[in-house]
Parts: structure tokens; C-alpha cells; sequence
């Protein structure tokens, strides 16, 4: 077709709905308010015309209605009361609300509106949580996590205890996009896994999406974390905070200037290491005695915001967290520390009721150390990634059938692999090694939601990315598209499409996620991963034995591409030739993922199932291939995955959480068989070789726990007396795996040994047989939680 | 350590862990052969033995009812087996320089094993010039002496891929060439690494293995070090040079490699897996030329 025909025939059928009829817009920011807080997928809608919208990550709303009718305009958000406003537009107008929290529901999580959001919405696989939520159900020793909490939703398992790694539908460890106020966190965890970064007091909200990702994300292939932090109490000054067992956090907030600037400050530290000093103090000069390693964590975010005006919002916000542990005695000093900072400046602008823009720059670091000093030597091995990050992104209602998101954004991203450094004290011995390297992601966006129909609604668009280094140039363009058909008012069918690049990606020869896994970009040898994923599904909102009940179910087929591994025996350590121990091949991941929520009434909570297989294979690389490219299951093939959780309120007083998961074993890598050599020459070690057959086909066995929780609200009969106090506070009691179910870590195999003598009469050690071992980490925990709010 | 990153952070969680013994079902072992052999200028030999069950602690069995056999073109030499050994021989082969020989082990029940390797040239030696470098004493019974090797090759002959050189006292600490990218060092603390380009010389642990690539380096000199008692001295010592592939490094490597492993962290790295040239089966077939020169100590 012609061009000029093309843009004729592209402009009239988008205009077609506005000369029907004439419309104006109404538009605006919805907030909480209470204090100010901008309320993201906040819904509008109006009856009279089947219109709606929600807000967006920023809180703006823009919606086109009739001009000169009558008009109810309702304002709806989980946990706070419906909000109603009478309009009849003669010009576009701007309406911001304030919604106020439901005095009857303020303990309860409804949900009402909001599944009929998530029936009209193209939006599919997706996961949210509210802070509400994370803060009624266990929590590990006291500590409250949401990023714990969304794995609890199908299809996101974890990578099991101790570990960080999150592996969505099929995908590996490095394949989520985990945001923070739009700035990349590298690695959302402490402790090796056992708490995230995110400080539950200071989050808003967090979505994630395992599939249907909308082109304004890019960079990953199966997930993003999207998570939003508060902007601090613009009415009043306000905090929370916690006493636990091993790490207290407090949150303050506030105006600078009423209405128009805010602050927040939250922060959180273990103190573990307070007393274990303290203790290693006690214990000086006491022969033999071994000090304990020290160990602690802290993180801290803070945010400001200004009211530039009507049409402007400024934001600035850093967060800034670190794990630290040492070990020091008279001859030795050791140091591990790693964590993330990032720091992100953002702009929002309203150029008019139609049209809104977000401009972001911001920076993240993410690195770990490991230092060692020993008498006359000294090593030092460290890895970090770097980013700088530029990105717009508009936001346009154009009619009101269709609302367009377009976008830009530039990352330039510096990395530094395996840096070591290690020598004597006197210069006689000196090796180091590393390599550096730095890159730039470039990616450009369009998006169309288009009402094709009162029951079919259809998002559709293209994301354009690329990546540069060194000269190598790699580029993708990536179509997504997502589709909802409205059967009923209760009933919808959903179906998507994706296309995902990764150009950095994540080197570990473990199966696990850790801090010292190194983050590597792609090279004239290593291209960039690819990804396409198809889910159908469908939701339903429906009564279950009286009860209103909440259905998703969704099927998946993810193909994968370039995917990279390790030539079997790779050498990752200070290898300043790093690329030519990967190999690389293709995979596939399919499954299903069905989940029942019940939101109202004293017990609330969901039940999910996921079913899962994933397969990676066809590896090949410049030192040879594994299992001569034949297909093989990862570690994390998970077959199934249940969760079933439940916050039941007792009473005014009581509530209560619990959480039961049930997922198949991991699998594992255990030799099958062992030979022997004869001495070989020049070696003087054991002759004794284990020999494996093909990777991961023993599976571990079934992981399952159950945690539980007991929230005493205090201070009651206070409050009935004075209505204005503001000091809340309340005991949290948890237990983790209150059955005590020893999970397996890992299983290794044991030799046993007794005492036997050889030919010549000398006392050795005679092995006996080899006993399979699991090694298990979290026995019952429980804690207990001093929380309080003012 | 092989990892230090990774052995730092499972030690740390390990700290929390408890251990327990478990049983599950596994598939059962399908046996194979796993074979160690070697070929040289004077002969070959084969050691073959039948894999176990992990879980079995018995002896490996030994294999002596295999038919073993080196082919070359249309040459065929038979390997049978001696008893008093336990291993299949020949020394009626003998093997040429450049020349391809396959391996062939048959046995009813473990199908065909084969493997096919290429006799490498011998290292050309012109001078060889040892001093003693330095010595401490130990405490009043030993000391530790350090001598200054200096090997200087010929030029005029082909050179192999790599070669590798021991000595029949142990362990050598570093190695200085005048070409730092030809050497291939495998250590406890690194092993399968190549040494920095600024650093020379290479230090390496006792018991290492370093291997030379040839034709690029035509004087090498390495500092051996030999802890001797009041009674002992050397008055020779027998220096090996070993030509030989790259194959055989990896091989090598990958044994130290496992070695070095920690159980504990084990389970989370892929297996190390001991490089194999055989296919069909476990193991390796080493081929190489070997010198030997006897020198007088200082």
C-alpha cells in the first residue's frame, strides 16, 4: 500500500469513534488520602458507557467520555473504600481523587473491582501482592518479605532454601528482570536467599509477569519484578517499624512541604554480629578459642518527591544495601561482602489531558568481594556489574478506544569479571587476572490497547532492542501482542504472545543462585538469549459453597534459544578466557498454572498448582559439547508446585496466617558408578573415579513445609477510648516449618571408613561401604516480631 | 581450592545445615569398561577394569578376558594379557613418529571401545645445566635445597604439541621461559590456567604438573626444591621429558581438578568429569615419547 494511503487509512480509523460522537477527557492522579500516596491499576469506570482505565505506574488516569452527559464516574482500590463522582464534561477536565480507606474494610482484603479489572484487562499472566498481605502471612524469622510472598503464586517457584534464584516458567536464574523504582537490582537477596532486599515498610507494590510482557520491558526473558517504592506521607509525618530477633528496621516519613513534597526513610540491619563480638571479646586469650564469624546485613532506602506544579512531579530515590561477613583471628583475615545500590531520578510531566511523560535516569551497581590476608599473603577477588540507565516513556489516550504507550531507553552497562588479585607480602609472588568489558542496550517502543469490541479488547506491539560492545553490533525486534475476549461478565478467555532478547547474562557453574555468580554480556561469541512464549488461559469469578471465588487457570509453551552453559569440568575461577568454557543450545519449557482465590469474608487466602516440564539440550562450543547434544533436564525441573495459603481473622484482636507449599525435588547430578585407575603417572592422589551418566536424573526427594503465624494486635482497649491515637503495635509470632521437615539441600555420597591394618601391620583407614547423605538446612524456626506504626 | 568463591559461601551455609542419611530409589548401574593405557617408544599396555556401583565399595574387577589390539594402517598388533601385571601388553610395537594408532578393545556385553591417537616426536635436548640455587635449613636434621634447572632444545628438530617434564625427586616451584604463553600449568590453586601474561616466573605448588607448548619456547629454565635428611643426598637426578598432547593435559588437569573437589560443595558445581579420549567407555589412551636424562648434581 502506499505510504500516504497507509497514514490516511491509519488516521481515519482511528478517528472513526471520535466523529461519532464528541468527547472530552477526563483525566487525573488517584492517591491515597491519607497520605498522599499515588495508587498504581486504581480503577475508573463508568457505568453508563462500559469505559474503563486504570492508573498507571505513576498514578495518572485518562479516560475519553461523552461530552454534555450525566455521568457517575466511580474511583475504586483494594482496601479502601469505593469513591463516586457526579460529571458532566463540557471540556476536558482534570479530576484528582483522594481515596479514603474502608472503615469495615481496612482489615480485609477485597477485591471485588478489581477482578472485574482483571476481566476486562488484556493483562495475563501477571502476579501482584499488597503489603497488607505480605505483612499477615509467616515470615522467616520475624523479617516480612514480599518478594518470599509473590513466590508463593503458580509459577514462580524458588530456588529452594538458601538459594536466591527464581526460575519463571521454565526460565534460568538470570532471566528476570527485577526493577526497582525502575533502576535493575542484580541481586534481590540476602543471606544467600533467606531474605530479599525489599523492606516491606517501604514498598508500595510489586507486580510480576511470567508471560505477555507489555513492550515498555525488555532485556529478560522470563520474568519482571516490577517494584515500586512508597513516596512518603505528603499530609503527615508518619513511620513504622519492627523489633525481631536477629534484625530490627524502622521507616519515618513526612512533608517537607504540605501536599506538594514528601519524604522516606527506611531502613533495616541485622545485629547478630553485636553479640557475637561481643562474645568473641569475652573469649580473648582463652586458649584454643575460636572466634565466631561475624555476620550482618543492612539496606536502606530513601525518597523524596516535589510538586513542580500542576503538571510536574520530580522524584528522587537511592537504595543502598550490603551483606557483610568476616572472620579474624591472630593470622588470618577474611572478608565476603556483597550488595546493591542504586539510585534513580525521576520526572513526571503532563503536557495535557491526553498526554503524560516519564523520564528516568538511573544508576545500579551491583558487586561482591572476597578478601583474604594469611601471614605474608594476600588475595582479593572481586566481580561487579555497573548500569546507567536513560529511559522516556509516554503515555497517550488517543481515542476512546485506544490508548498508545511509546518509549525509549539507553543503558550503558560496565562489567568486571573475576578480577583477582593475589600475592606475598614481599612482591616474590604476584598472579592476577579478570577481564573487563562494557556495553550499551539500546531498546524503542510502541504499544496500542485497542477496544476492538465491548467484549474484545487487544494490546498489541513491537519492541525494537539492541546491544553494542566491542564493536559487535546485535539488534531484535520483538512483537508482543495480548488479547482478552469477554465471554460473560464473569467469564473471560485470554491468549499472549512474546518475544524476549537478553543481552547480559548470568555465568554460574552451580545450581544455585549466589552472590558470586558474575553477570557477562554478549560478545562476537556470545549471542544474545531469545525467547518466545504463547499462554492461553482463562479467568472466572464465581460462588463456591456460597462463597465469591476468584479462577485463573493459563497454559504456557516457551521456547528458548541461544541459551548458554558450561562444557562439563569448566573452569570459571580467575579464567581470563572465560567464553571458551560456555557452550550453547536451545530449550523448551511447557506447563499449566490454575489458581482459586477467595479475597472476602474472615478467611481469605489461594490455593495454586503448576504443572511444569523444562528441557534444555543441542550444546555446543568451542572446547566440545555436552552429552553430544543431547536434551537433558535442568535442576530446577520442578513437575509440580503447590501452594495453599490462608489469613483467617479470629477477632478484632487475633489474626492468623499459614502457608503450605509442596514442590517435586530438584534434580540432581550423582554419579552412577566409580572404576578405578591404576597409578597413573606423576599423580599422587586417590585412583578411585566416580563416573556419571547423563546430567540431572536423580531426582531429590519432595519439598514441602509448613510455616505459621499469630499477629496479637495491642493496645486496643486504648484505641476504643481515644479514636485519634496513632500509635498502633502488635506481637507477631512465626514458625517456620512447624513440622520440622528436613528439607534436602543436596545429597552427596559418603564413604565410611573403620580402622584396619595393612599388609605390614600399619593402623589405616579401610573404607566400608558409601552411604547416601541429604544435607538439610532450616530446621523449626519460630520467632517473634515487635511491629508498630504511628 | 577450585573455587574459592563458591567453597566460601557453601561453608557458610553449611554452617546452619545438619546432614542425616537417606535412602531413594535410583536407577540401577549399567556396568562399563573404564581403561588407563599407555603407549611409548618401547611398547604399550593396557589396565582395564569394570565400573561399579557408586554405593559398591568392593575392588573394581578386572578385566582380563578382553580382546585388546593397536592397529596402524593395515598392521595389527595384539595385546594379550600378562597375569603377573594385570594388564594387556606389547613390546613387539613400536611406535613412529607422525603415525596414527587406534586402539580396540572388545568385550562381549560393553560393546566396541576405541580410541585414536597420533605418536608425537621426541623432545630434542642440547644442553641441560643444573646449579644449586639456594638452601635452608629446615630445623638441625633437614634441609630444603633449590636448584636452578636451565634446558636448552634443539631447534633443528621437530618439536612436539607439548611436552611434559618431572623430575624423580617431586615437585617443582616455578618455571621461567622466554615464551610465558606456551606453558599450561596446573595447580592446586589453579588449576587448567593459563599464567598471566606479566608474570614470570610461574610459580607453582609441589606436585604440580606443567606442561610446555612446543616449537615456541627454545630455552626453559625451572627452580626444583628437594628436602634432604642428614644421611641423604642426591648425586643424580633423572629428568623426564614427555612429549605428548594436549588431550593428555586435559586429562591430567581434570584429575586434580576432581581431586581437589570438597565434597561439600561437590553437589552444586557440575561433576568434574575426568576428560576421557575413549569412546564407548572410561578413561584414557596416552601415547607419548619419553627421554630421560641422568645428570650429575652439583
Amino acid at each position: 500500500m502506499h505510504p500516504t494511503r497507509l497514514i490516511l487509512f491509519l488516521w481515519m480509523f482511528f478517528s472513526i469513534n471520535s466523529f461519532a460522537q464528541e468527547k472530552f477527557t477526563l483525566s487525573g492522579v488517584i492517591t491515597d488520602g491519607e497520605s498522599g500516596e499515588t495508587l498504581i491499576g486504581a480503577t475508573v469506570y463508568v457505568a453508563e458507557v462500559a469505559a474503563g482505565t486504570t492508573t498507571n505506574e505513576y498514578g495518572f488516569y485518562s479516560i475519553s467520555l461523552p461530552a454534555n452527559q450525566p455521568l457517575k464516574v466511580e474511583f475504586s482500590y483494594i482496601g479502601f473504600q469505593n469513591s463516586e463522582r457526579d460529571i458532566t464534561l463540557t471540556a476536558d477536565q482534570k479530576l484528582d481523587i483522594g481515596m479514603g480507606e474502608g472503615i469495615e474494610l481496612a482489615e480485609v482484603v477485597v477485591k471485588a473491582n478489581s477482578y472485574q479489572e482483571q476481566l476486562r484487562s488484556t493483562e495475563m499472566s501477571v502476579e501482584g501482592i499488597t503489603t497488607k498481605e505480605v505483612k499477615t502471612l509467616p515470615s522467616v524469622l520475624g523479617e516480612t518479605d514480599i518478594l518470599k510472598v509473590i513466590q508463593l503464586k503458580p509459577g514462580i517457584p524458588s530456588g529452594g532454601e538458601g538459594t536466591t534464584g527464581l526460575y519463571v516458567r521454565g526460565g534460568g536464574q538470570d532471566q528476570n528482570l527485577i526493577v526497582l523504582d525502575e533502576a535493575i537490582v542484580y541481586n534481590p537477596n540476602h543471606l544467600f536467599g533467606f531474605f530479599s532486599t525489599f523492606n516491606t515498610d517501604a514498598v508500595k507494590d510489586l507486580k510480576l509477569y511470567k508471560g505477555g510482557f507489555p513492550p515498555q520491558y525488555g532485556g529478560r526473558l522470563s520474568s519482571v519484578i516490577d517494584v515500586k517504592l512508597k513516596e512518603g506521607n505528603n499530609k503527615r509525618f508518619s513511620g513504622a517499624g519492627g523489633l525481631g530477633i536477629i534484625s530490627s528496621r524502622l521507616t519515618l516519613e513526612g512533608p517537607i512541604e504540605k501536599d506538594k513534597s514528601s519524604f522516606i526513610v527506611s531502613g533495616r540491619r541485622t545485629y547478630f554480629d553485636l553479640i557475637t563480638r561481643q562474645v568473641n571479646k569475652a573469649n580473648e586469650g582463652v586458649e584454643d578459642n575460636q572466634p565466631i564469624p561475624d555476620y550482618y546485613f543492612y539496606d536502606l532506602n530513601t525518597k523524596i518527591n516535589f510538586k513542580l506544579g500542576e503538571k510536574d512531579h520530580l522524584y528522587l530515590s537511592g537504595y543502598f544495601g550490603r551483606d557483610q561477613f568476616g572472620f579474624n583471628n591472630e593470622t588470618f583475615n577474611f572478608g565476603f561482602n556483597w550488595g546493591n545500590v542504586t539510585s534513580t531520578a525521576r520526572w513526571n510531566h503532563q503536557f495535557n489531558p491526553k498526554l503524560f511523560s516519564n523520564t528516568t535516569v538511573t544508576f545500579s551497581d551491583y558487586r561482591y568481594k572476597i578478601s583474604n590476608e594469611i601471614v605474608g599473603f594476600s588475595f582479593a577477588l572481586d566481580s561487579k556489574i555497573r548500569d546507567v540507565n536513560l529511559k522516556t516513556d509516554f503515555y497517550q489516550n488517543l481515542n476512546s478506544k485506544n490508548t498508545l504507550r511509546y518509549g525509549a531507553s539507553v543503558t550503558y552497562h560496565e562489567f568486571t569479571v573475576g578480577r583477582l588479585k593475589a600475592g606475598s607480602d614481599d612482591g616474590e609472588i604476584s598472579f592476577s587476572g579478570g577481564n573487563e568489558f562494557d556495553g550499551v542496550e539500546y531498546g524503542l517502543y510502541i504499544s496500542d490497547d485497542w477496544e476492538a469490541s465491548p467484549r474484545l479488547k487487544v494490546n498489541g506491539g513491537l519492541r525494537l532492542s539492541g546491544f553494542s560492545n566491542d564493536g559487535t553490533f546485535y539488534y531484535g525486534l520483538e512483537p508482543r501482542v495480548a488479547a482478552n475476549y469477554k465471554v460473560t461478565n464473569s467469564f473471560s478467555l485470554k491468549g499472549s504472545y512474546a518475544r524476549m532478547n537478553q543481552y547480559v547474562h548470568l555465568v554460574s557453574n552451580s545450581g544455585l543462585s549466589l552472590p558470586t555468580d558474575v553477570w557477562y554480556p554478549s560478545t562476537k561469541l556470545v549471542e544474545p538469549q531469545i525467547s518466545d512464549q504463547v499462554a492461553v488461559g482463562g479467568s472466572a469469578l464465581f460462588k463456591l459453597f456460597g462463597t465469591e471465588v476468584f479462577l485463573t487457570n493459563e497454559y504456557f509453551y516457551k521456547l528458548l534459544d541461544k541459551q548458554i552453559d558450561f562444557i562439563d569440568g569448566a573452569e570459571l575461577f580467575a579464567n581470563d578466557e572465560l567464553e571458551q568454557e560456555f557452550v550453547f543450545g536451545d530449550g523448551y519449557a511447557y506447563g499449566g498454572e490454575i489458581s482459586l482465590e477467595k479475597r472476602t469474608g474472615d478467611l481469605t487466602g489461594w490455593i495454586g498448582y503448576t504443572y511444569s516440564k523444562i528441557r534444555r539440550g543441542n550444546f555446543f562450543g568451542p572446547k566440545g559439547d555436552v552429552m553430544e547434544g543431547r536434551y537433558f533436564a535442568p535442576r530446577y525441573d520442578r513437575r509440580h508446585d503447590i501452594s495453599i495459603v490462608g489469613m483467617y481473622k479470629i477477632n478484632e484482636r487475633f489474626r492468623a496466617g499459614a502457608t503450605w507449599v509442596y514442590g517435586s525435588g530438584d534434580l540432581s547430578w550423582l554419579p552412577s558408578g566409580r572404576f578405578t585407575f591404576q597409578d597413573v603417572p606423576g599423580a599422587e592422589f586417590q585412583a578411585v573415579v566416580p563416573s556419571y551418566g547423563d546430567r540431572n536424573t536423580f531426582r531429590l526427594p519432595a519439598f514441602h513445609r509448613l510455616d505459621l503465624n499469630l499477629i496479637i494486635k495491642l493496645g486496643l482497649k486504648k484505641k476504643r477510648k481515644n479514636p485519634n491515637r496513632r500509635w498502633e503495635s502488635d506481637l507477631t509470632l512465626s514458625v517456620i516449618n512447624a513440622y520440622d521437615r528436613r528439607n534436602a539441600f543436596f545429597i552427596f555420597l559418603d564413604v565410611d571408613f573403620a580402622e584396619g591394618t595393612d599388609n605390614d601391620g600399619n593402623l589405616i583407614e579401610l573404607p566400608t561401604g558409601v552411604t547416601a547423605k541429604q544435607v538439610s538446612l532450616f530446621p523449626i524456626l519460630p520467632a517473634l516480631t515487635y511491629n508498630f506504626k504511628f | 581450592m577450585k573455587n574459592i568463591s563458591l567453597f566460601v559461601v557453601c561453608s557458610i551455609l553449611l554452617i546452619f545445615s545438619c546432614r542425616e542419611p537417606i535412602d531413594f530409589p535410583r536407577p540401577a548401574h549399567q556396568p562399563e569398561l573404564a581403561v588407563l593405557a599407555q603407549m611409548d617408544q618401547e611398547g604399550a599396555s593396557v589396565f582395564l577394569t569394570e565400573t561399579l556401583d557408586s554405593r559398591d565399595n568392593s575392588q573394581s574387577p578386572l578385566v582380563a578376558d578382553a580382546a585388546v589390539r593397536i592397529l596402524n594402517g593395515s598392521n595389527e598388533y595384539p595385546l594379550p594379557y600378562d597375569t603377573g601385571v594385570a594388564q594387556y601388553q606389547s613390546f613387539d610395537l613400536i611406535p613412529e613418529s607422525g603415525k596414527s594408532y587406534d586402539l580396540i578393545i572388545e568385550k562381549e556385553g560393553f560393546g566396541t571401545l576405541k580410541s585414536s591417537v597420533v605418536m608425537p616426536p621426541p623432545v630434542a635436548i642440547e644442553n641441560i645445566e643444573i646449579e644449586l640455587f639456594d638452601s635452608i635449613f629446615l630445623d638441625t636434621s633437614r634441609s630444603r635445597l633449590s636448584y636452578l634447572f636451565s634446558l636448552e632444545l634443539d631447534d633443528e628438530f621437530a618439536a612436539p604439541d607439548f611436552y611434559e617434564i618431572t623430575t624423580n625427586f617431586g615437585g617443582f616451584t616455578s618455571i621461567e621461559i622466554n615464551d610465558t604463553t606456551s606453558v599450561l600449568a596446573s595447580t592446586r590453586l589453579f588449576p587448567n590456567i593459563l599464567p598471566a601474561k606479566d608474570s614470570n616466573p610461574i610459580e607453582l605448588e609441589k606436585n604440580s604438573i606443567f606442561f610446555v607448548e612446543g616449537g615456541k619456547s627454545s630455552f626453559i629454565e625451572f627452580i626444583a626444591e628437594f628436602d634432604f635428611g642428614k644421611e641423604e643426598y642426591a648425586e643424580k637426578v633423572s629428568i623426564t621429558l614427555k612429549s605428548t598432547t594436549l588431550d593428555r593435559f586435559n586429562f591430567r588437569s581434570s584429575q586434580i581438578a576432581q581431586q581437589n573437589a570438597d565434597d561439600d560443595i561437590e553437589f552444586i558445581l557440575n561433576p568434574i568429569l575426568i576428560q576421557s579420549n575413549i569412546e564407548n567407555g572410561h578413561g584414557f589412551f596416552e601415547v607419548a615419547h619419553i627421554v630421560t636424562i641422568d645428570k650429575d648434581m652439583p
